[in-house]
């Protein structure tokens, strides 16, 4: 059977940005997100048919904007994409911004798993990285999304954030594990240039991953499962739709900045709001960028971020390759039944690893 | 031109910075050579490396015209460097002149390289004018310094011009000096040609351009010649003089200073010290050509690209031609592949030329540290010179080793012999003699192993000095002594670029400091790397490079995977240009910096 695509939407709006991003998000132009659904729906019908059975609403704060837009979008996705019933439906919410009424509302649109953007919950910290939300706001975030039904609920949390210590981290980790999550994104903050936090100090690679320690053995104590470089669930509870990324399946981006993977071909939207709206509503394409997909570079790369691992066949390497033993005698690695799987230190020099495997293919 | 008795050939001598470029620009400009617009700084340091560091580095010569009581002379000015390393070069330019004019500087008084380069001078039978300059300067002690000159040099000053190069004092009376004290040439222009190559210089239209001074006979184009050394004979194509630029003119006579063309194509073929003779009417004997001066200092020059090795070889080639005391010839190296083993006078001439390498002839290159050349003793009687370190035989057939050791002079104000002497005896000087000049001043006499002085030992002497000492050195042979080679060993494998050869008393201690500068500047890897310093399979030292410990991407957000594969992109990138010692890649930069490693 042919695998299902994904469809990811992305909704660009925030109330406010956050120290830290750089992702493609807007303040104060909240004018124009009737129009901007208007656009999705518009973009949507390029795509008329195709099934799907992963969507995920990510911005931007999805949850930000009035939740009869959201649930007018997901009605006409349903009526344009072939949706399978089962399918995972994901909302990126942020905990200030879901209350009662609107987590009802998303769950009468067939929402079926939240994802709520905690990063940490150090108040203090919160407010420093330009976070508008504080750790009580999650509290009742988890607790209204509990009351109103769901069941399958992520959290992401943030570490190595400027002036964050160990011990931070270790509140972190004892904090969140009291509360009913299915699902825990731990991610790295990288700084990136040009965000108003570029430059501030974070900690070095050893503190760093000595924080990540803390995470990963507390996560573990607590059951949870890590599948993926930064992700860890419960049994049963890993992310559908952002497994397809690392699996190389197929997805359908829809939204300003949204990147598509179909047939073999990558391609992303202008980033531009207002461009994104006026193209699709005038008919035309706010595609901006297309390009073959680099099956075996792609393959090593995302497969290997997770716990399945790579098979190695697929890109012609074989376990008595003499790098590949190398890595498992000094433990970055293991292989299983064709497969070459990276441990918790071979995941933490994953971009190392990628790049001499590539060198070992030649390319 | 002029008769005879009308020339004078003359060049200026001096301690660094004492103003040597600036009174020859002074004589240029008040002959009015070169007009004043076309004047500028230092117009006798024609490289743009002479001009930045304020030094000269090459001779170079012009001709002058000068009226002193109603009469018209030649002046040909020979430009010398003033830097002991460049001895070599003041003596070739020696050769060519008659006379000399000392500069002194009225604040300083006479320096280490003043007294070298007089020795030099007077080795060359020539006669000497003693300037006395900076006497502008509020710190100038004329007096003082004449004195100075008499008792140290053994000059007499009583006419010695005192003059300011910067503020154009007194320019006229060291002109005039010039015509007064220094000798015309001699040389019979009946003769048979003899001309003696003092210089040469690659021009991409004219060919090989021979720097000469005529001792005896005539030239002109057309003319046969025959190079004695070599036994090539050219026409001429081209006789001239310096105004600075070439200035063609129909014939170059005894006493004469200028240049000579002949479509020569082969660089070797004009040899710096041979003599021209006329083919037809050869010369029975040559002249006596320059010493071979013998390199003293060593380093492997590679392309940090190997396809540039043919260029590198071809830029060697060519500075050689007006160099000759650069010395090379092709190494491998595990590490570095296909190179150069260069040898200079000196630590600044190498670094000259690794400047005029990478801005003259746009090479990147890749050095080695710096070494000597050991004489090596093996058990079975055989006997012979390593230039580098990688080169050397087993310890178990080594009988003895020697080095070489330099006579090194050293003045510096009295308060701080104690220093000076500390840094002697720090680098395994032994103290020879120490005498008193001119009130509170002081030369000190040691005799330092050269390698030891290669090192940092003239940055130390400045900054312990606070830049009062001068030095001048002179390699006096070579000495029994208790060397070792020290390699480095990254991940078990041996590096071949990084060996050196130490006294056995230093090898720990280099050792270490070795292995600590690699662990600070080789990147983590994948794997531990275990570097050590060892001595003939002996570990004398060893750090850990740790593993890398972290570098991976927390997300691809939404699908956008196209920010990790850019920095993938970028770290196959920054692989390329890491050099590879076995199975550790080191960055090119890294390299570089453990190679310049001081003490």
């Amino acid at each position: 059977m042919k695998e299902k695509n994904g469809l990811y939407i992305h909704i660009p709006y925030c109330e406010h940005k956050c120290f830290y991003c750089d992702f493609s998000s807007y303040t104060g132009r909240e004018d124009t997100v009737h129009a901007y659904i208007d656009a999705c729906l518009k973009e949507s019908e390029k795509y008329e048919g195709v099934p799907i059975d992963t969507i995920y609403i990510g911005g931007g704060t999805p949850s930000f904007i009035d939740e009869k837009e959201i649930l007018r979008l997901l009605k006409g996705i349903g009526d344009i994409f072939d949706v399978d019933p089962f399918s995972e439906v994901s909302i990126e919410c942020n905990p200030n911004s879901v209350d009662p009424d609107k987590l009802n509302c998303y769950r009468d649109a067939g929402i079926n798993r939240l994802s709520i953007g905690l990063q940490t919950t150090d108040d203090e910290m919160l407010k420093r990285i330009g976070r508008i939300h504080s750790f009580s706001d999650f509290e009742r975030a988890v607790d209204a999304s509990v009351r109103a039904g769901f069941s399958n609920i992520s959290a992401d949390l943030m570490y190595a954030l400027p002036w964050q210590t160990v011990l931070d981290v270790r509140k972190d980790v004892e904090r969140i594990l009291n509360f009913p999550l299915k699902h825990i994104s731990a991610y790295e903050l990288r700084l990136e240039r040009g965000t108003p936090l570029y430059g501030q100090p974070q900690p070095d690679d050893d503190t760093d991953r000595e924080m990540f320690d803390v995470i990963l053995e507390g996560l573990r104590t607590a059951g949870f499962e890590r599948y993926e470089i930064s992700n860890f669930a419960l049994p049963g509870y890993w992310s559908k739709h952002n497994y397809k990324y690392w699996e190389l399946c197929g997805y359908v981006g829809i939204g300003a900045a949204a990147h598509s993977f179909m047939e073999g071909k990558r391609y992303a939207n202008t980033a531009n709001l207002d461009e994104y709206i006026k193209k699709n509503l005038g008919g035309g394409s706010a595609m901006v960028y297309c390009e073959d997909s680099d099956r075996t570079e792609e393959e090593i790369m995302l497969s290997l971020r997770t716990t399945k691992g790579l098979n190695m066949s697929h890109v012609g390497l074989e376990s008595t390759n003499g790098f590949i033993i190398k890595m498992v005698d000094n433990g970055l690695a293991v292989t299983r039944d064709g497969y070459l799987i990276l441990t918790d230190r071979g995941m933490d020099i994953h971009n190392s690893i990628v790049v001499a495997l590539l060198e070992e293919l030649g390319i | 031109m002029a008769d005879k008795a009308h020339v004078r050939n003359f060049c200026i001598i001096a301690h660094i910075d004492h103003g040597k470029s600036t009174l020859a620009d002074r004589l240029i400009e008040q002959t009015e050579t070169i007009s004043y617009r076309d004047m500028e700084d230092r117009i006798l340091d024609s490289m743009d490396l002479e001009r930045e560091r304020g030094i000269t580095i090459k001779s170079q010569a012009v001709s002058m015209k000068y009226r002193k009581d109603g009469v018209d002379y030649t002046y040909n000015l020979i430009d010398t460097p003033g830097h002991v390393d460049f001895n070599y070069e003041v003596s070739r330019a020696l050769k060519a002149c008659e006379g000399a004019i000392l500069v002194v500087d009225a604040t300083q008084g006479v320096e280490a390289q003043t007294l070298a380069n007089v020795y030099l001078a007077l080795d060359n039978d020539l006669e000497i004018l003693p300037v006395i300059n900076k006497i502008d300067l509020a710190s100038a002690r004329p007096d003082e310094v004449a004195k100075e000159i008499e008792d140290v040099i053994g000059l007499d000053c009583s006419y010695a011009p005192r003059i300011s190069a910067k503020e154009g004092i007194g320019i006229r009376d060291v002109l005039d000096a010039v015509a007064e004290y220094l000798p015309p040439p001699k040389g019979e222009e009946d003769e048979p040609l003899k001309a003696l190559i003092f210089d040469s210089y690659y021009d991409n239209y004219k060919g090989a351009v021979s720097y000469v001074r005529i001792m005896d006979g005539t030239v002109k184009p057309g003319d046969n010649i025959l190079f004695m050394a070599t036994g090539k004979e050219y026409q001429v194509v081209e006789t001239g003089i310096f105004t600075p630029a070439f200035q063609p003119i129909s014939e170059l006579r005894a006493g004469d200073v200028g240049y000579i063309t002949a479509s020569i194509k082969t660089v070797a073929d004009t040899r710096v010290g041979d003599t021209i003779t006329s083919a037809e009417n050869p010369a029975q004997e040559p002249l006596p050509g320059y010493k071979k001066v013998l390199p003293v200092v060593f380093c492997g020059i590679y392309p940090a690209d190997g396809s540039d090795y043919e260029a590198l070889k071809d830029a060697l080639e060519k500075l050689q031609l007006n160099d000759a005391s650069l010395s090379y010839e092709p190494e491998t190296s595990v590490a570095l592949g296909f190179g150069y083993r260069c040898g200079f006078l000196g630590l600044l001439h190498m670094d000259i030329i690794e400047q005029r390498l990478e801005r003259e002839f746009d090479l990147d290159i890749v050095t080695t540290a710096p070494s000597v050349s050991y004489r090596v003793n093996l058990t079975n009687g055989e006997s012979f010179l390593v230039e580098n370190p990688a080169s050397m035989p087993d310890a178990s057939v080594i009988e003895s080793m020697e080095e070489p050791v330099a006579k090194v002079d050293i003045i510096t104000p009295q308060d701080y012999v104690g220093s000076v002497m500390e840094i002697c005896q720090d680098r395994r000087g032994v103290f020879q003699t120490m005498e008193y000049i001119e009130g509170s001043r002081v030369m000190i006499h040691y005799h330092i192993p050269l390698n030891e002085i290669i090192f940092d030992f003239f940055d130390s002497l400045k900054s312990r000095t606070r830049g009062y000492a001068s030095m001048d050195y002179e390699i006096i042979g070579y000495e029994k002594s208790d060397l070792v080679k020290l390699d480095m060993l990254l991940n078990g494998e041996m590096c071949d670029a990084l060996s050196l050869i130490v006294h056995k008393d230093r090898a720990y201690s280099r050792g270490r400091t070795m292995a600590e500068k690699l662990k600070d500047v080789i990147p983590r890897q994948m794997f531990e790397i275990p570097i050590q310093a060892a001595i003939g399979g002996k570990i004398i030292a060893r750090e850990t490079v740790k593993a890398l410990r972290k570098d991976v991407l927390a997300k691809c957000y939404g699908g956008d995977i196209t920010r990790k594969k850019k920095l993938l992109e970028k770290q196959k990138e920054g692989k390329k240009r890491m050099r590879q010692i076995g199975t550790v890649a080191v960055p090119s930069e890294a390299f570089m910096s453990i190679l310049k490693l001081d003490s």
